[in-house]
């Protein structure tokens, strides 16, 4: 319903870079009359011809020539100063003015000769004149039009004159003449005089309703553009109250919109009225007005002191409000307000505006929802966050007080326990450290599923630093059972871009499983660089994973059967968090196995600089 | 041997870190709110101070630390200026928060998890104070 601007047309009716749209309209009104020029030399010269030797009437024929000569002589000067013009470009508007002028009075000049030339007064060029008098009318501001429109009977007037004393030749079309009849001057020049006018009227009518509506689209797009190149709501509904206000040449404009009980209506934006004018909050069965326009989803003229159904009409006349344009605003969901426009003294609204007011009113609906829209899903994200931040601390503080008044007991600093005791404590303290395994995993998962942003600023990772880092904190568990824990990195600096704890979680959770699933033997922790990626691979020579574990591997909570006979508790989620780090990366996983033989894991991340395709997953080969 | 601090709303918390630190000599004070906390400072002059960071609002021990390690001349707490700072959280995974004496960084010296082995604290504990015992910069 509203009036979609598309892009391709808007560059036409754009204020936005140089001058007014005017300005550009006259300079390519300018070029369509010196094409017209063209053909109305063309038109002289023929139609001289053809009154010359079809017609066989007495036409001064080389005079003719000579002026259809002489027209496409200037036209030609036009031309090239139409070309010159256009690189001066809508910066001398003057000029532009200047240059329509002399284009019309030189047309009118040789229509006087013209008409001069075939008769004068009994001319029937006379006609063409109303032409020049529409075009002019067209293309010249209003402000002297009138008397310029006089000029075009005065000089047919001068000519008729001047031909009846004789001082200038007549050529006579008609038999027998009636030049020197004054009552038949006078007869023609008050028909030409009346037609001038009422030709004059009826072209800058047009003119004006084009203008008018040239600048309302012009207006609109630019409503369009601002309110829309922004999401924040307070902004969109700011520039729409100013925008009406322009764009209809009135004095402010005020947007209320409905409150969730949809039984009043707040201020929201405001523009050209002070802020006591515009009380903050409206009881909708209070405002007939408002009412009746989104009951009947119409624009409303309203007098503002006369209207019985203004409630304080003394607010008004203080504020200096005579006149009130009352439009809804109608969205998806139905009615979320209304847009008034305020007209000063002596402002009257039209019916053009009130369809003008609906336009933007609906545009305006648009934007305003979307950043309505907007602020909610920006809302959801922060709730989400902090929903997030508040369970991760509730959760831990309890689980990790737990172990810590545990450890106290186990640790005989009260004294010491029967072996009995410790026992049982030792067996509660390790169920609590699982617990707390956990709670961190789940939140790791929940933060990953919630698609948080990484907890760090994205900075250049070095892998080379946390393959050792992690491999340093490895270092004893790995030694305490025997194994020989290796790092492989190659030359170079491999880095990505990321946080650095969640690389470091990634390699931690593969490190991790391969101690603990290796009863002996060694794990290996290599680094290297693949074309654009960085590839960390954690190989083992443990357990390794049945075939028919593969394709689960990922899964939350999984644990592959012979995985529960080495390690009693495991969460299941080590991996699932691994994949969703990677994922969430960019980059893949893989894994190689087999049973009884040992596991190798290996992860490729884009390298910093480098943007791997969108679809990570996870591969399962072996 | 030394006058430990503790600022901590966890009574658990502050009772896991109670017991230890008495069996190895230690006074052991506690308070269990940030204001609380100042207060205690300026009354018995601790020799460290153990520093929860999530008291009744998510940073309160920040603004103790930042407080406690004021720079301007005419602080409440310049006295205290140079008493070292364990910061504990419950927080996982270092949130690459630096610490040090320099105005950008973190004023504690050193930050650890509070699910750490008891030893591995009373140690942190111990080096802290061993540090301090040289002449405090200004």
């Amino acid at each position: 319903m509203s009036p979609r601007m598309n892009a391709a047309r808007a560059p036409r009716v754009t204020p936005a870079v140089t001058g007014s749209p005017t300005e550009q309209e006259l300079i390519n009104s300018l070029g369509w009359l010196i094409r017209m020029r063209w053909c109305a030399a063309a038109a002289v010269l023929v139609g001289t011809a053809i009154t010359a030797h079809v017609v066989h009437l007495p036409v001064p024929e080389r005079s003719a020539y000579l002026v259809g000569v002489a027209i496409i002589a200037y036209n030609v000067l036009f031309q090239l100063a139409l070309g010159r013009l256009d690189l001066l470009g809508p910066r001398v508007p003057l000029a532009c003015q200047r240059f329509a002028r002399v284009q019309i009075a030189l047309d009118w000049l040789a229509m006087a000769v013209l008409i001069a030339l075939t008769g004068g007064i009994e001319s029937p060029a006379i006609v063409f004149f109303l032409f020049h008098i529409a075009i002019a009318s067209l293309l010249l501001p209003h402000d002297r039009e009138f008397l310029q429109v006089a000029l075009a009977p005065i000089l047919v007037a001068g000519i008729a004159w001047l031909e009846a004393r004789g001082i200038l030749h007549h050529t006579s079309l008609v038999d027998p003449p009636r030049y020197n009849n004054p009552l038949y001057v006078a007869e023609v020049l008050v028909v030409f005089t009346c037609a001038s006018y009422v030709m004059a009227y009826l072209a800058m009518s047009i003119s004006r309703r084009l203008r008018r509506r040239e600048a309302e689209l012009a207006g609109l797009y630019e409503s369009v553009r601002a309110t829309t190149s922004t999401l924040e709501l307070s902004a969109v509904l700011d520039r729409l109250a100013k925008a009406t206000a322009r764009v209809l040449g009135c004095r402010g404009a005020a947007i209320r919109l409905l409150d969730s009980t949809g039984r009043q209506l707040v201020a929201a934006a405001s523009h050209g009225v002070s802020e006591e004018f515009v009380s903050a909050v409206l009881e909708l069965s209070r405002s007939s007005i408002d009412r009746e326009a989104l009951l009947e989803n119409k624009a409303l003229f309203i007098d503002a002191l006369a209207d019985p159904r203004i409630v304080y009409p003394e607010a008004n006349r203080r504020e200096g409000i005579r006149t009130v344009l009352v439009a809804p605003l109608v969205g998806k969901t139905g009615s979320i307000g209304v847009l008034r426009a305020y007209g000063g003294e002596g402002h009257q609204f039209t019916r053009d505006d009130a369809n003008f007011l609906l336009a933007v009113a609906a545009q305006g609906v648009i934007a305003i929802e979307n950043a309505q829209a907007y602020e909610m899903l920006a809302r959801l994200d922060r709730d989400k966050s902090q929903f997030i931040r508040t369970v991760t601390h509730e959760l831990r503080s309890p689980v990790q007080v737990s172990q810590k008044l545990l450890a106290l007991l186990e640790e005989g600093y009260v004294g010491q326990l029967t072996p009995e005791q410790g026992e049982l404590v030792t067996r509660a303290r390790r169920r609590i450290e699982f617990l707390q395994t956990l709670v961190d995993d789940l939140l790791d998962l929940a933060a990953g599923k919630a698609g948080l942003q990484p907890r760090g600023e994205r900075q250049e990772v070095d892998l080379q630093v946390v393959v050792h880092d992690v491999c340093a904190r490895f270092a004893a568990a790995a030694h305490s059972k025997g194994l020989q824990l290796r790092v492989e990195a190659a030359e170079g600096g491999v880095a990505v871009v990321g946080d650095a704890g969640d690389i470091d979680r990634m390699l931690n959770n593969l490190v991790a499983n391969a101690i603990r699933y290796t009863p002996q033997g060694n794990v290996v922790v290599r680094l290297a660089r693949e074309d654009h990626l960085a590839r960390m691979t954690v190989t083992d020579t443990g357990i390794g994973i049945p075939a028919d574990a593969l394709p689960h591997l990922f899964e939350e909570f999984f644990r592959a059967p012979n995985a529960k006979a080495v390690a009693e508790h495991g969460t299941g989620l080590g991996l699932a968090i691994v994949k969703g780090l990677v994922e969430r990366y960019g980059g893949t996983i893989a894994v190689d196995s087999e049973q009884g033989r040992g596991t190798t894991f290996v992860v490729r991340l884009p390298i910093s600089g480098a943007t791997a395709n969108a679809a990570g997953g996870a591969a399962v080969t072996g | 041997m030394a006058k430990i601090l503790m600022m901590d709303d966890d009574s658990d918390c502050v009772t896991s870190m109670r017991i230890p630190l008495e069996s190895r000599g230690h006074e052991f004070f506690a308070a269990f709110s940030g204001e609380e906390g100042l207060a205690l400072v300026k009354q018995i002059g601790p020799d460290l101070i153990l520093l929860d960071v999530m008291m009744d609002t998510r940073t309160e021990g920040f603004h103790v630390s930042l407080r406690l390690r004021d720079r301007s001349p005419d602080s409440e707490f310049a006295a205290w200026r140079s008493v070292p700072i364990l910061m504990l959280t419950s927080i996982h995974q270092t949130t690459r928060l630096r610490f040090g004496p320099d105005e950008d960084y973190l004023p504690v010296d050193a930050l650890l998890e509070k699910s750490v082995p008891f030893d591995v604290i009373l140690r942190k504990i111990e080096e802290l104070l061993k540090g301090s015992e040289r002449p405090a910069h200004a």
